[in-house]
């Protein structure tokens, strides 16, 4: 059994994301994103890889969608409009109420402003949303009988999720885009230790490593701080969901706390309506965030009012929220002409501009003057601030994921390259986990491991939980006593835990682990014992016989004081009496000699463990040594143990050298 | 009732009883009956022992005998004398494997939890049931709940310094590193927490090894699934490691203590916030850690690490682990969501750079980012630690980070803004750029908010103080500034007091460098004494301040005097050190009169001129042109009365009252000569002059309290009075004047003799002559306001006649030292009384203290109303009293005449009110409307005091008196501060109050 992975998108590149992966005999596509770089059928992923016959509801199992951003969900109403999938898709909540204005912005722009032939229309999307399944936060959803898929928090932006599938006892982690350190407006990823077979991340920084976000806010403050400070105008391109509220909600903090009074302007439209969302959808936003929303709500932007294009060449310092964020087009390439031109002005780029967009321009070297195109141009003399804030994790924050969640496997996507090669060399070598990065359309096939399940008895679960004390038990009763508790204890933490138990495999049964105390009665048989013996002389002196009156009184006073089970003295057997007076000074000599205070008496004998020790009464006792010159001043102790108690044989040979005085 | 419960509950539970919900129901009464705070000893003790005898009978019954075994925990818990019964019921369901001996257990766990250590032997006893075996055996049992209630019992009696003497510290420990490994994690967790408990009940006094075992447990339990048991896990890795810490001794840095650093930086990213949290607080606890490692924590990126140190092995246990996994955990830290986090993390931040200075440095940059966190806590906290950085002279302000900081002063909350100006005090700034950045943000900052001048003062008083090069070279670039601006530039502005703050403290801890600060500067600074007086907040009193910005400017002085030629001679005035409380200040008088100027230049200006005519008086007054005089004397006063009225400046109200006395002195003085020389020296009216001389020697004692040694010279019977006064005054006879001593002669000589002989009296006069004498410091005004509250012209006060009345003072003394003795007098016609005011009741300092207080009045006439004199006296010290009993009537001590401050009371009925005449009071300069209106005889004035009227009042009022209400609208319009108008009218025609008794 295996899980197999086919990348339809985001194989070595950004753009597009879209991974199926099948496992267990079903199969879910994660994400289906359009590429933003391409107009022609590269722009959406190639489906048919997944069905030739194009009956796509057999061959999927379920569609889950990550966040809204249209490289992960694009390509989503023309897969089930057009190619018509009907199957079960999943989002969460703020995915679905956000992704339909990013898919119909987007409409919007391809269609009615480049005048391109539309690949799906506005009630596609309205229809293809319909069918989307909400998705709550570490809630598990059976999506059929085998799969179970559950979605937990990952930063980047409103309701983006990582998402947990499992079929059987195959496990994986598709990430998504995230972000290990939580931003203004969203908390950082959080997911539980899994046991995972495969881990899906992104790799968009897969060299990177970022320094604190404090000081990417400080540059960003500063530089536009600075510019309407001089009187400038500020244009910061924005995509209108995620980003522009960070920002927003960052300036707004500043302004308020600075006391500043230059108007912030938000380009109207998709940017209003979001905002809307964002209000709404609280609960998913970061914890300071959530905390003062009680009080007010952070999307509530004090500084922050609607710009009117009149207001373009109006006079004096704003600053000003436009759309598209790579100047690609819209109102911010409006806003750029106007304001380009005058030095005294400031435009702030996103982290990253796709090819061919006039941020990208902008962004490598600082061109005089941008061609708009064969007759147009502007001059470009305003100052250019790149912001560096990003949603992504950084290389650190991948490996402090794959690190944490420690799968078996992992396979990089939405990344570059020779970044992700290297990325895949450093999971390689410092985890020592699989990793692969496969390109677009390849199919990768990862083999999992085999699990077997077994039953376990009640009573080998409690016998794991108590075994470490049966040790302290012991130690407490062992004749090293006085010695080094601290190397016991020692002992004892450095020990690793191991439960024993025994195995059973019963015919047509599932496997059993039991408790070695049950398996007898489960196997119905008798236990047997083997036991070392050995009849031990020892050298009694001045035995008087005494008179019984005056031996059973004596006895008496003396098992009250030092034998602890009475039950002896039920026996009026003189022979007993006898003998346990016996062991009453044969204990005394041994606690002596061997500084021992743990030897017990039980009714007839001497017990350590499972030593024991007793007067011998049978004339010719087999363990006996034969010895010449054995006189009558001998008595016979019998002494026996187990195999395991074998340390204690050096009793015998202190027994040996015993010469017990009677007194009696 | 009681009885018949208790009977039905021993039926229900006796040995036959086979109904067992019976029983049940019979554990509620007996709750109840327990619980019951009525029910008596017996009740409860026939209740416990039913219990008790019905467990023996009824041990199958399980589901009772867990709920009676809880009723009996509760039981002891609720009567101490129960314990030994209970627990005797209790001990045998301690054996055997079952799930009762959890509640056993738990029932003697509330009896040692209710023993709480006072003597009790709850716990004695619970021990003697519970030895060393039957906890092991009960510890090991295979029921997850007996387990988790014994373990509680040991955590808990461990956490209480309570130990199980049936087995010492080894077994226990034993037994909690065992049950740390327990199935269950609240098990672990306990167990957890139970080492940490015994390891803290040791104190230090335990194995390494065994710590070592204890770590080895807790690194394990670090990745453990339950956030709970990693939790602890975290507090017992921080534990040990203080212990690793202190057994290491004072060595640099121990590898163990590497591990522990790296070990808590993985559990500073856990998923759990509170694991994280508690691993920063740990992390600010560990010490005596290598110095890459650290570094390593500030950074993300894997330090190259020279000469294989990259790996550290842990001594106890063969694991490897890597120092890079403590990469850039605090700056993971400090990004934390959450804000709690965030601050432990900047706390610990701080903690750690005591150990290395290069860890400090690299530290601040992150705390610096930190400044600007949305969380007001967390910049609280990290200026916090900034400041803890500066206290360990760890802290080195980049140029870089300046910018970042000066921002904070202008953050909206005032705490965050007052922080960083503290820690602005700390700081060493780099250099003269940052520096003056540093100062134009403190002036912005001011401007924003001047109600936090002293604090920003007292930070440019320390930013200077500590940066003297800097402020010194910023000194010489205002000076230049100012001479440049031709005086353009206004010299009374926030900007420039907060910069001669800054300029004057560069060279205030070290006069030699005083040169370096350009002497002008310490001129200008001179008005702004107050200010920074105030400011320092008691490190410099405003006196040494100004004399010391004086003693600076000297040099400058000359200059100024020439453009402003202000001598103030006042004649006659001696400086009195010790008296005057002055003996800090120098004697340089010119400097003085410049701080007047710059104070507030014209009135002081127009004070001086009045004051200059004054002396010019004097030659004329030796001619004895005592009209001339007189009139050149009263336009000098009613100048000073105009000057009054226009200043509200409080500080020249000292001295407006101290010129104003000494010109009504001067004045009598006058008189006395007029009424006394040549022609009919023999046939002067004895009466006429006694009054004039009482009333000299009442101003004189005035103008003591102003704290200004006066030597006028007086020509009468009380010469001797005055003579001692004077000699009181200068210290001894040797200091007298020629003059003071030939009338001191003159005066033994015998009075009558002075009299008669009117060469003597010449010659006196020839000997006198005003001394000019100049002198230093301010003006000390010891006075009192004495101010009845709820009496008002409109409704004054009521009162039944003959019996006593209450009367609410509200008595403000300014100046009065704690060994002045005040009484508040109430006169009514000429019968006083006296009332000792204890100063202790006084809330406030020397300079201001008040008090409000109700004053019985005994002597309400039997009259409509009457007028109630309440006024202020002090006790002079070394008076002869024989001399003085006049004012003292009779009573042995005396009350000095002069009173500090008196106020008249009208006291009528109801249908005397609309009679708005006020009674006279004392007018106290400055607060009053200037009299150049009214009067042109200045003496017999008469005061009224209209609080609260309208316009229209005071017409119809003036209207009455006679006045033609005109000239009086000219001033009106200026109510003083208490929304009250004052007004001095002429008493042309002596108006008598017209209800007084």
């Amino acid at each position: 059994m295996g899980i197999e992975c086919l990348v339809l998108g985001a194989g070595q590149e950004v753009g597009k994301s879209c991974v199926v992966v099948s496992m267990g005999g079903k199969r879910i596509m994660f994400d289906c994103g359009m590429h933003m770089g391409y107009l022609d059928n590269r722009r959406f992923p190639d489906f048919s890889l997944i069905s030739k016959t194009g009956d796509f509801d057999s061959a999927l199992t379920c569609v889950v969608i990550t966040h809204f951003h249209l490289d992960h969900v694009g390509a989503l109403p023309y897969f089930t409009e057009v190619c018509g999938y009907h199957g079960p898709i999943y989002m969460t909540y703020p995915t679905k109420a956000l992704a339909p204005l990013m898919l119909e912005d987007y409409r919007k722009v391809m269609v009615d402003r480049r005048g391109e032939e539309e690949q799906f229309t506005y009630d596609h999307i309205m229809e293809c949303l319909k069918k989307v399944t909400p998705l709550d936060l570490k809630q598990t959803v059976q999506v059929d009988k085998d799969l179970e898929i559950r979605a937990y928090y990952a930063g980047h932006v409103l309701g983006a999720a990582m998402i947990y599938a499992k079929v059987g006892e195959s496990t994986i982690v598709y990430t998504g885009d995230y972000n290990m350190t939580p931003d203004r407006h969203l908390g950082a990823a959080h997911i539980d230790r899994l046991q995972l077979d495969l881990l899906i991340t992104e790799s968009t920084y897969a060299t990177t490593i970022r320094d604190s976000k404090y000081a990417r806010e400080r540059e960003f403050l500063r530089a536009i701080h600075k510019c309407v400070a001089g009187g400038g105008k500020v244009l910061i391109p924005t995509f209108a969901l995620g980003r522009a509220q960070e920002l927003c909600i960052l300036l707004d903090d500043y302004w308020e706390r600075m006391n500043l009074k230059v108007p912030i302007y938000f380009s109207a439209g998709l940017t209003i309506q979001a905002n809307m969302y964002y209000k709404m959808l609280i609960g998913w936003t970061s914890q300071k965030i959530k905390e003062t929303s009680s009080v007010r709500n952070t999307f509530d932007f004090k500084h922050v009012c609607p710009f009117d294009r009149s207001l373009i060449n109006a006079p004096g310092p704003c600053v000003l929220f436009a759309t598209p964020g790579m100047i690609s087009g819209g109102f911010s390439l409006e806003v750029f002409k106007q304001w380009a031109p005058s030095e005294l002005n400031l435009v702030t780029l996103p982290g990253y501009c796709v090819a061919g967009t006039i941020g990208h321009k902008l962004m490598s070297g600082k061109p005089t003057r941008i061609d708009l195109d064969k007759d147009t141009y502007v001059d470009v003399r305003c100052q250019i601030h790149q912001l560096s804030f990003s949603p992504h994790t950084d290389s650190k924050g991948i490996m402090d994921l794959v690190e944490y969640l420690s799968p078996k496997h992992v396979i990089l996507v939405h990344g570059e390259k020779p970044k992700m090669a290297m990325l895949k060399e450093r999971i390689q070598s410092e985890l020592g986990i699989q990793c692969y990065y496969p390109a677009n359309n390849e199919k990768l096939l990862i083999s999992t491991t085999q699990n077997v399940k077994i039953d376990v008895t009640k009573k080998f679960i409690r016998s794991c939980s108590s075994a470490m004390l049966s040790n302290v038990k012991n130690s407490l009763l062992s004749i090293s006593d006085s010695g080094s508790k601290d190397n016991e204890i020692i002992k004892l933490a450095r020990e690793d835990t191991t439960a024993e138990g025994i195995l059973l495999m019963e015919k047509t049964k599932t496997a059993k682990l039991i408790h070695g105390n049950e398996l007898l009665h489960t196997l119905g048989v008798k236990e047997h014992q083997v036991r070392f013996a050995f009849c031990c002389p020892v050298e009694v002196t001045r035995m008087e016989p005494l008179s019984d009156e005056a031996n059973t009184t004596l006895c008496h006073v003396n098992s009250i004081m030092k034998v602890y089970v009475p039950r002896c003295l039920v026996t009026e057997d003189r022979l007993t009496t006898a003998n346990n007076t016996l062991l009453d000074i044969l204990l005394s000599e041994l606690e002596t000699r061997t500084e021992c205070k743990n030897i017990q008496i039980a009714s007839d004998s001497l017990q350590l463990h499972t030593f024991h020790v007793r007067v011998c009464s049978t004339e010719h006792c087999s363990y006996r040594k034969k010895e010449n010159g054995v006189g009558e001043s001998v008595v016979y102790f019998c002494c026996s143990w187990s195999p395991c108690d074998d340390r204690l044989r050096c009793l015998c040979v202190v027994l040996e050298l015993f010469k017990i005085r009677n007194e009696y | 009732m009681e009885r018949a419960l208790l009977e039905r509950l021993q039926r229900r539970l006796s040995p036959g009883a086979a109904d067992a919900r019976g029983r049940i129901q019979a554990l509620y009464s007996a709750r109840s009956l327990i619980g019951n705070p009525d029910s008596t000893e017996s009740t409860r003790r026939s209740v416990v022992d039913a219990l008790v005898a019905s467990l023996r009978h009824h041990q199958d019954d399980a589901a009772f005998v867990h709920h009676a075994l809880k009723l009996l925990g509760d039981a002891a818990v609720l009567c101490r004398p129960f314990t030994h019964s209970v627990v005797a019921a209790v001990r045998p369901f301690l054996d055997g494997g079952h799930s009762l001996t959890a509640d056993a257990v738990a029932a003697l766990s509330s009896v040692a939890e209710a023993d709480n250590g006072s003597g009790g032997e709850g716990f004695s006893l619970v021990a003697s049931a519970l030895d060393g075996d039957r906890i092991l055996s009960l510890a090991s049992s295979p029921i997850v709940a007996v387990r988790s209630q014994v373990l509680d019992l040991l955590v808990r009696s461990m956490e209480r310094g309570r130990f199980w003497d049936s087995f010492g510290h080894h077994t226990t420990i034993q037994v909690f590193l065992g049950l740390a490994m327990d199935l269950y994690p609240l098990v672990r967790k306990r167990a957890v927490d139970g080492i940490i408990a015994v390891l803290r009940a040791a104190a230090g006094d335990v194995d390494r090894l065994i710590v070592e075992c204890c770590y080895d447990r807790a690194v394990v339990l670090l990745k453990d699934e339950e956030k709970l048991v990693r939790l602890a896990a975290v507090k017992l890795i921080s534990e040990c490691g203080e212990l690793f810490a202190a057994s290491q001794g004072e060595t640099e840095h121990s590898e163990q203590m590497d591990v522990v650093f790296v070990q808590l930086c993985l559990m500073a990213r856990d998923m759990c916030m509170k694991v994280r949290f508690e691993a920063f607080i740990a992390l600010g606890k560990v010490r005596l850690v290598h110095e890459t490692v650290l570094l390593q924590s500030l950074s993300k990126k894997i330090l190259g690490i020279k000469s294989g140190k990259a790996i550290v092995e842990c001594p106890a246990k063969v694991t490897k682990i890597s120092l890079s996994s403590a990469a850039g955990a605090f700056v993971h830290g400090i990004e934390d969501e959450f804000c709690e986090v965030r601050e432990a993390a900047c706390r610990s931040l701080g903690m750690l750079t005591i150990f290395s200075v290069k860890f400090a440095y690299e530290a601040t940059n992150l705390l610096m980012d930190m400044l600007n966190d949305d969380t007001e806590m967390v910049r609280l906290q990290t200026l916090q630690t900034l400041s803890h950085m500066a206290n360990y002279d760890r802290l080195t302000m980049q140029d870089k980070h300046m910018q970042m900081f000066l921002g904070l002063l202008a953050d909206i909350s005032a705490s965050i803004r007052c922080l960083a100006r503290k820690l602005l005090q700390l700081m060493k700034l780099p250099d003269f750029v940052s520096f003056r950045d540093t100062i134009d943000c403190l002036i912005s900052n001011l401007e924003a908010f001047p109600e936090e001048e002293e604090d920003i003062f007292f930070v440019l008083f320390s930013v200077g103080k500590r940066h003297k090069n800097f402020s010194t070279k910023l000194a010489k670039e205002f000076a230049k500034e100012i001479d440049l601006s031709c005086g353009e530039l206004i010299l009374d502005s926030n900007e420039v007091a907060a910069k001669l703050v800054l300029f004057i403290s560069s060279s205030f801890s070290n006069g030699q460098r005083a040169t370096d600060i350009p002497m002008a500067l310490y001129s200008y600074a001179v008005p702004f004494s107050g200010r920074f007086a105030r400011a320092l907040r008691g490190a410099v009193d405003q006196d040494s301040l100004l004399v010391y910005l004086c003693s600076h400017s000297k040099k400058i002085h000359k200059i100024c005097t020439s453009l402003m030629p202000i001598h103030i001679a006042i004649s006659d005035i001696t400086c009195k050190r010790n008296v005057l409380d002055f003996s800090e200040i120098l004697t340089c008088s010119e400097q003085t009169q410049e701080k007047c100027v710059f104070l507030n230049e014209e009135t002081m200006q127009s004070i001086k001129l009045n004051l200059e005519t004054v002396r010019k008086t004097w030659p004329l007054m030796k001619s004895h042109c005592t009209q001339v005089v007189q009139n050149m004397l009263r336009a000098c006063k009613e100048e000073l009365e105009t000057i009054a009225w226009n200043a509200d400046d409080g500080a020249a109200s000292s001295f407006l009252d101290f010129a104003a006395l000494y010109i009504q002195v001067i004045q009598l003085v006058n008189e006395i000569l007029g009424k006394s020389l040549p022609k009919k020296s023999c046939s002067i009216g004895m009466t006429v002059l006694d009054v004039i001389v009482e009333r000299l020697d009442m101003n004189l004692r005035r103008l003591r309290l102003l704290e200004i040694g006066v030597s006028p010279q007086p020509i009468l019977a009380r010469l001797t009075s005055t003579i001692s006064r004077l000699e009181f005054l200068c210290e001894g006879p040797s200091n007298l004047s020629d003059f003071a001593k030939e009338v001191k002669h003159a005066c033994t000589e015998g009075t009558a003799a002075l009299f008669s002989n009117t060469y003597v009296f010449r010659k006196l006069l020839e000997l006198f002559y005003p001394e000019q004498i100049t002198f230093t410091g301010r003006f000390k005004q010891k006075k009192a306001e004495v101010l009845v509250i709820g009496n008002d012209s409109e409704n004054p006060l009521t009162f039944v006649s003959g019996l006593p009345v209450g009367i609410f003072f509200r008595i403000t003394l300014y100046e009065i030292l704690n060994i002045d003795r005040l009484w508040l007098l109430l006169a009514v016609g000429g019968s006083i009384q006296y009332v000792f005011l204890d100063l202790s009741q006084f809330e406030g300092c020397d300079a201001v203290r008040s008090c409000t207080l109700i004053v019985p009045f005994h002597g309400t006439p039997k009259a409509t109303s009457f007028l109630l004199r309440a006024s202020i006296g002090i006790e002079c010290p070394s008076e002869d009293v024989t001399n003085h009993s006049k004012a003292g009537a009779g009573s042995r001590f005396y009350i000095s005449a002069y009173v500090l401050y008196g106020k008249e009371q009208f006291f009528l009925m109801k249908n005397f009110a609309n009679l708005v005449i006020m009674p006279r009071i004392q007018y106290r300069l400055g607060d009053v409307l200037s009299m150049t209106i009214f009067s042109t005889s200045s003496f017999n004035k008469l005061g009224v005091h209209l609080s609260n009227f309208s316009n229209s009042h005071l017409e119809n009022l003036l209207h009455r008196l006679g006045y033609d209400s005109t000239p009086f609208f000219g001033t009106m319009d200026k109510p003083s501060q208490e929304g009250s108008v004052s007004a001095y009218c002429a008493q042309s025609p002596p108006l008598t109050p017209p209800s007084q008794v």
